[in-house]
């Protein structure tokens, strides 16, 4: 075995995140580290890393017992990981990133007064992405300039510039756009025929089965199974990750549309998004798919009245509506869930009682000066109680709470908010199955009642169930829009890649 | 059977360390420390010095410390919501400046600087509003230019400090009316009129923070500012206020030091902004934003003050009072580090 991490414990304070776990790798092999958010697998992989220390446990490298106190160690050892937050420094170019631990020193006196040799350092980080079948990087460019996908090679090829033996990927499609997965996948393959080991964080369950050899997964901090790929079905796996079989996690029920509600017309950005025309009726969940960097966000922050249109009317109930700020669109009863909760959506530091309330403050207060807390309290209560956060609390501090039930303080801020509009952007990304099934019965919940929804996702699988239509998005232009009947995977990527 | 009844041992132990109990609460609330490390410092110094723990004593330290309080008010404020005001001792020499050349009966020094001879309530009323101007001034650059608030409010400290040695030629200003004085040196009761100052602007600060609308959006927009501008929150006008509030504090401050020293010198309040600025953050109003209650401020510079007289009272030169505060802050800096590392 390359890795073999036996009987790891794990304490955090009053929390006993890992217990007893075991985990495996062989040269060549690619396994698939699943489990649920706060399952371990992070502490597994951080303690791998030398970031956390293990309490209990030992930690194998060619059946040899090893030992991992940092970061360095680990490195020394072979072991690269790949975190979800890239560890680049933007400002520096590809090359100088993937050398970074190992600067490739000029010969002579020059090189050993610490003078890099830039030209040889630029080669060999060539040298590299030939190896990997990297194509289309240049190693001089700065990597802040680089999408996502190139900076996550960049990455990998770092991690192959200090010998890696083991690579550690943690969720790395997840911000990768449904065509790089592919190439990622081939990157993968060819580390593996290698004999490099590789351990594969993710999500999803058909990337997991696409590229794993085996999958291992955790559950509240111990093994809660493995199985060879072959074996590992859908529903194998979630009812291991969860505990309990989920029977339905796209709980969709037919539409009743009624009158439109939203309708924008010709909204444009230059540069950013073109003519983007269509509308929203109450009772509707409005699918809109396209590759990331599409658009699709910039149409759900133009209409919020986060970003400044160049051109385009929107209308709300047919009457043509103006919307320069947030805090408009937030009168007119239109709600945004930002893609990144934990930026964008949520105070982390403050109470779920204090984010639940945070748009209807005013509304609360009396005289719309002077909170009531106990109004406030009896709100978030309300929601709290809604939508089944767990722990059913409001005194606790958000950032102490899962991602899913984070979400879900999300949704009851605006859900506090009376809305006729709710645009949801990525609103399950990250988050646990169990948590997933319940948001989407809220979205489904929510459309019931009469809000007209929109629904930007990157896991086509989402908008496809969960839409009535499907809008589809390419370079900031919406190319097609298709009902529920025809909305398929193929014709939706066909659409969004531009091969009509 | 009794497997089971450890499982629910260990999931009420779970609970239990999910939420700490009342005690653990008040213990770990950084105004907890500082009430702790106040009390004990007052005993060591009422053993080693008789004059420590005298009504006079205790009540001179809140009276001089006053005004450094009653602007850590307005700094908290700017800093819960995110930004920071370094300009807030030019801006007390500026307030300090112009009400004394409103209220001063002129006369007294041989350079002729304006005097007005106004009453004391509008002096004060113009040197609140010159702070407030200041504070406007720093909100505008930061909301609507964009400038880091560090680097405008630095600026704003040479601008404004030029400004007042500018236009007193570095002159004093002096010969007020009694009325004005006793702002700043007498008493309400057995009260200094300063700490009286205080303590009703720190209810005021308080409520507004706990309980009006905007109070919150403060703390919102320093824990997460991305967030508060895409919940609809009016980011940039909260922030406005903050600065423009920070400035009038300052100004009422300055005001304060201007009346209990009997004279504005262009050198007043010369770096102040490092005592109100220590005042909140070891009062445990986090630097990074969104944490931290008026209280602590309070402490915090009441803290402050109790050291400095403490170095009085040990005899120590009154030169090396600023290197204990600048210390004071990089330790209190520290502990919030820590704080932060914990949760």
């Amino acid at each position: 075995m390359l890795l073999e991490m036996r009987g790891i414990s794990k304490r955090f304070g009053g929390t006993q995140a890992l217990e007893n776990v075991h985990f495996a790798v062989d040269r060549g092999e690619v396994v698939g580290l699943l489990g649920e958010n706060g399952a371990g697998k992070s502490t597994l992989i951080k303690i791998l890393a030398g970031v956390h220390a293990r309490d209990e446990g030992d930690i194998l490298m060619d059946g040899r017992p090893v030992a991992i106190h940092n970061p360095q160690d680990a490195q020394r050892l072979g072991v690269a990981v790949i975190y979800q937050e890239l560890n680049l420094t933007p400002n520096q170019t590809v090359a100088e990133n993937v050398f970074l631990h190992r600067p490739q020193r000029m010969s002579g006196l020059l090189g050993k007064l610490g003078f890099a040799d830039r030209a040889r350092r630029e080669r060999e980080t060539q040298a590299l992405f030939e190896q990997l079948g990297i194509v289309g990087l240049d190693p001089r460019r700065k990597v802040g300039e680089l999408s996502v996908a190139f900076q996550q090679l960049t990455e990998i090829a770092k991690a192959l510039a200090f010998d890696a033996r083991l690579i550690v990927m943690d969720e790395p499609t997840s911000a990768l756009p449904d065509e790089e997965v592919e190439h990622l996948f081939e990157i993968v393959r060819r580390l593996k025929a290698r004999g490099l080991g590789v351990v594969f964080v993710s999500h999803r369950l058909n990337e997991v089965r696409a590229i794993c050899d085996r999958v291992v997964v955790l559950r509240d901090g111990q093994n809660a199974g493995e199985l060879p790929i072959a074996e590992a079905s859908d529903a194998r796996l979630i009812a291991m990750m969860v505990g309990r079989p989920i029977e339905n996690l796209y709980p969709k029920r037919p539409a009743q549309p009624g009158e439109v509600v939203l309708e924008v017309e010709g909204l444009t950005r230059r540069g950013v998004i073109e003519d983007i025309t269509f509308h929203i009726r109450a009772g509707e969940v409005v699918g809109l798919a396209g590759l990331v960097g599409s658009g699709r966000t910039e149409v759900a922050r133009a209409i919020f009245g986060a970003d400044r249109l160049d051109s385009g009317v929107i209308r709300l109930h047919g009457r043509p509506v103006r919307i320069r700020s947030p805090q408009d669109a937030r009168r007119l009863g239109i709600g945004y869930v930002p893609e990144d909760r934990k930026v964008q959506g949520l105070v982390l530091g403050m109470t779920v009682r204090d984010n639940a309330a945070l748009t209807v403050l005013r509304q609360l207060a009396r005289g719309g000066q002077f909170i009531s807390w106990p109004e406030v309290e009896r709100t978030a209560q309300r929601y709290v109680g809604e939508l089944q956060v767990r722990p059913p609390r409001t005194d606790l501090i958000v950032g102490a709470l899962s991602g899913g039930n984070q979400q879900k303080v999300v949704l009851a801020k605006w859900l506090a908010a009376n809305l006729n509009v709710l645009l949801l952007d990525e609103p399950t990304r990250g988050i646990d199955v169990g948590a997933k099934a319940e948001i989407h019965a809220l979205i489904d919940e929510l459309a019931h009642r009469g809000m007209a929804i929109l629904l930007i996702s990157s896991e086509l699988p989402e908008v496809l169930a969960m839409s009535d239509r499907v809008l589809v998005m390419s370079e900031g232009r919406l190319v097609g829009e298709l009902s529920r009947e025809e909305a398929t995977q193929e014709r939706v990527l066909a659409l969004a890649s531009g091969s009509r | 059977m009794s497997t089971d009844l450890a499982v629910e041992k260990s999931k009420t132990a779970k609970a239990a360390a999910q939420q700490p109990s009342l005690l653990r609460r008040i213990i770990q609330r950084p105004e907890t420390s500082i009430v702790l490390v106040l009390l004990t410092l007052s005993l060591v110094l009422s053993q080693s010095s008789s004059a420590f723990l005298t009504s006079d004593n205790i009540f001179n330290i809140l009276r001089n410390n006053a005004d450094i309080a009653i602007a850590a008010l307005g700094v908290t404020m700017v800093i819960l919501a995110g930004g920071i005001d370094l300009s807030i001792g030019s801006t007390m020499a500026f307030s300090g400046l112009i009400a004394a050349m409103a209220v001063s009966l002129g006369g007294t020094t041989a350079y002729q600087l304006p005097s007005f001879g106004l009453p004391p309530a509008i002096a004060f009323a113009l040197g609140v509003l010159a702070g407030a101007t200041v504070g406007l001034v720093n909100g505008l650059l930061v909301v609507r230019l964009k400038i880091v608030p560090f680097i405008a409010t630095l600026g704003m400290l040479g601008v404004v400090r030029g400004l007042v040695v500018g236009l007193t030629s570095g002159q004093t200003v002096r010969n007020f009316p009694i009325e004005f004085v006793a702002l700043g040196q007498g008493y309400i009761g057995p009260v200094p009129t300063p700490v009286i100052f205080l303590l009703i602007l720190a209810i005021i600060v308080a409520i507004f923070l706990s309980y009006h609308v905007w109070g919150t959006y403060v703390y919102a927009i320093g824990g997460n500012e991305t967030s508060a501008l895409l919940t609809g929150l009016p980011v940039d006008r909260v922030k406005l206020l903050t600065y423009v509030l920070s400035g009038a504090l300052a100004g009422v401050g300055g005001v304060l030091v201007v009346a209990r020293l009997g004279v504005s010198a262009p050198t007043q309040a010369l770096g102040y902004e490092l005592f109100v600025i220590a005042s909140a953050v070891i009062g445990g109003v986090s630097l990074s934003g969104g944490r931290g209650t008026v209280l602590g401020a309070v402490l915090g510079a009441i803290l402050i003050g109790v050291l400095n007289n403490a170095l009085v009272l040990l005899r120590v030169e009154s030169y090396w009072q600023q290197a204990f505060t600048g210390s004071i802050i990089l330790l209190s800096a520290l502990i919030d580090r820590l704080r932060q590392r914990r949760t």
